[in-house]
This record gives C-alpha cells, sequence and structure tokens, in this order.
C-alpha cells in the first residue's frame, strides 16, 4: 500500500486498462467517465474506484485528477483484509453502484 | 426461502439483501423491467444506496432466493456491477463522435432463420413477377393469415430490386406485422435491422426503423433499446438539418 499524488489533468485509471490496484482518495477530486457519463469523486466519502482489479476485471471506467490528488494505493489482497468489510468498502459499493445505475439512466 | 410475488414494495428501501438460487424476479425502473436469474441479488441498488424503490419488485415464477451479507459477497456484488457497467458500453452512443462501430447491430442471419421456417412449413413463396409495380400488389394483397410467405416475397423483392426505396416500406410494414400478429420478435427486429443495412441513406425509413426497434427491445426488457433510442435521436437530429 503507498500514497501517490498526481497532478491536475493526470489520468490515474483508464477504462479497458487491466490493473491490479484499487484506489482510495486521500484528498483532491477526481473526474470518473463511465461511458458518456461523468461524475466527481472526491475525499469526502471517501470515494474509491478501480475495484474491477478485486475480481481481475479491467478498469470500467477512466479516472482523471481534476486538482492536486493524494490517493492511497492498495493491492487487491489488501483492500479485501483491510477496508472491504468496513465503512470505506461499503461505501466503495454504494458509490460504484450509483454511478453505474446513473450511467444506465436508472436513475 | 421460497417466494412467489411480490419480495420488496414500491417506496420500500430494502433492508436485506437477497440472492437468488432458482427461479426469475423482475425489477422496474423507469418503466422498463428487467429480469434478474440465480446468482444475481435482488434490488442491488436499492439496498446500497438505500434510494427507495420505483415500483415492487416480483418473483414471477416460483424462485428461491435466499438472505446474504455484503460482507460476505462483496466480489460477487462487484461483479454483478461491473456486468452492468458492460451494458453501458454496449448501450452507449456518442452523438459527438459517431464512429461506424456504433451502428453495427447485432448479426442477425434472416435468411438462415426464413430458409429454417420455410422447410419446417414447407411454404412456397412463389415466383415474384419481373414488373416492379405487379411484384408490391403482390405482396400487399397478401393476407394476414400468410405472413410468413409475405416476409420471403420481401426478401426476394430485395433480391430483385434493389435500388428501389420502397423495399424500405414493405420491410417496415411487414416487420409491424409480423411484431403484432405472430409476436415474432425475433424476425420482426431482423426485418427491421435489414432496413438500416439495406437503406443507411433512406433517413426518414431508419429513423422509423429505429423507434420500432427501440420499442420491441423495451418491450421484452433488454437495455439494448438506449442504443437504439440513441441512434433514433441521431438520424432525428439529421433530418431536422434536412428540413
Amino acid at each position: 500500500m503507498e500514497t501517490l499524488d498526481f497532478a491536475p489533468g493526470e489520468i490515474i485509471i483508464k477504462n479497458g486498462e487491466k490493473g491490479k490496484y484499487v484506489y482510495i482518495i486521500k484528498s483532491g477530486t477526481v473526474k470518473s467517465k463511465t461511458g458518456l457519463y461523468e461524475s466527481t469523486l472526491s475525499d469526502k466519502n471517501p470515494d474509491v474506484f478501480g475495484i474491477e482489479a478485486l475480481i481481475g476485471e479491467a478498469y470500467t471506467e477512466t479516472c482523471t485528477a481534476i486538482n492536486e490528488v493524494k490517493v492511497i494505493r492498495c493491492e487487491t489482497e489488501e483492500f479485501m483484509e483491510i477496508y472491504a468489510k468496513t465503512d470505506v468498502g461499503k461505501k466503495a459499493l454504494e458509490s460504484f453502484m450509483k454511478r453505474t445505475a446513473k450511467a444506465l439512466g436508472w436513475i | 426461502m421460497k417466494i412467489e410475488g411480490v419480495i420488496f414494495k414500491e417506496g420500500e428501501i430494502p433492508k436485506k439483501l437477497f440472492k437468488i438460487i432458482s427461479g426469475t424476479v423482475r425489477e422496474t425502473r423507469k418503466k422498463t423491467y428487467h429480469d434478474l436469474t440465480s446468482g444475481d441479488y435482488v434490488a442491488l441498488l436499492e439496498y446500497l444506496t438505500g434510494i427507495p424503490l420505483e415500483e415492487d419488485i416480483v418473483a414471477i415464477d416460483e424462485s428461491e432466493i435466499v438472505d446474504v451479507n455484503w460482507e460476505d459477497e462483496y466480489k460477487g456484488i462487484v461483479r454483478k456491477v461491473v456486468e452492468l457497467r458492460k451494458i453501458v458500453y454496449q448501450t452507449s452512443v456518442d452523438v459527438d463522435n459517431i464512429v461506424l462501430e456504433d451502428f453495427e447491430f447485432e448479426n442477425v442471419d434472416l435468411d438462415e432463420y426464413l430458409d429454417q421456417i420455410e422447410s419446417l412449413l414447407t411454404l412456397s413463396a412463389g415466383e415474384l413477377p419481373d414488373d416492379k409495380q405487379d411484384a408490391i400488389k403482390m405482396i400487399e394483397q397478401l393476407e394476414d393469415d400468410k405472413l410468413i410467405t409475405k416476409v420471403n416475397l420481401v426478401r426476394r423483392f430485395l433480391e430483385k430490386f434493389p435500388q428501389e426505396n420502397v423495399g424500405a416500406r414493405l420491410l417496415i410494414e411487414t416487420a409491424s406485422k409480423v411484431y403484432i400478429i405472430l409476436n415474432d420478435k425475433f424476425l420482426a427486429k431482423a426485418l427491421l435491422k435489414k432496413v438500416l443495412l439495406y437503406f443507411p441513406n433512406e433517413l426518414e425509413y431508419c429513423y422509423e426503423a429505429l423507434k420500432a426497434l427501440e420499442g420491441i427491445y423495451r418491450d421484452e426488457g433488454n437495455i439494448l433499446w438506449k442504443r437504439y433510442q440513441k441512434s433514433a435521436k441521431v438520424i432525428e437530429v439529421m433530418l431536422r438539418g434536412n428540413a
């Protein structure tokens, strides 16, 4: 697990790329794009992205730093052990589901 | 537990997460239903987000569901959401950046399908007259109880008179009858897709075909309706531009 910094405009994960990390936003704001749907993720919840890596799937969204962003980058096993069963893990599912539902036009 | 009928009621926020073991559970959002089967989670969106249900969620046949914990099902839930996300990409058409791929609709081998039907029913459509007007008359005079024959004749008309735009109208009219009278969604969709393939420059017919496809997919609860809706919007804008 490590903390990484991203400058505004920098792409953190790319749709279609197979990754092995899950990202938790520590500070800053990230733009997420799923298909044509865009949303903003921030350190408030805190938001998590890249959870597709947990099941060995390619990322399904492109996440770009809007301003100076600090993230915790976890290996999938670390995320499962430390965060999955906590409030961070639950919020990660909730936010992932909500972004998906919005992209599908369900909400 | 085994259940048939309402699992969660409209307006309810699900407090339990159920996983389907067997059977079919129907969820409805934005007037479009989608059926969940074995391995799916019931009302996953509303359970996770706390959003009240838009409509009742119903087991449409006897279904077995089990109460599970999100913690234990973590990866299973991620997998289901990822599956939904794949649908987002399948149904997205970026109207500002259309690429050829956006118009690559599902492959339907209509000819093979019709050959199968013909051999099953030992139907013979007969020969189409060489004169275009006579051919159209022959097709249009066929009664609705000979719809499959009509489909075959329309197919032959397209082979014989590929440049004739009236073929698009015949396809749309026949598709509509096939859908209403025979309720054969597959055949109706295939005929409508032929309009897009054979008459891509006939925007008004393409628009009509896309709207009809949108309606059929919507009726069957297939989220691909969104793709056709968006494509129809694109054509609509093009038509307005031409007006």
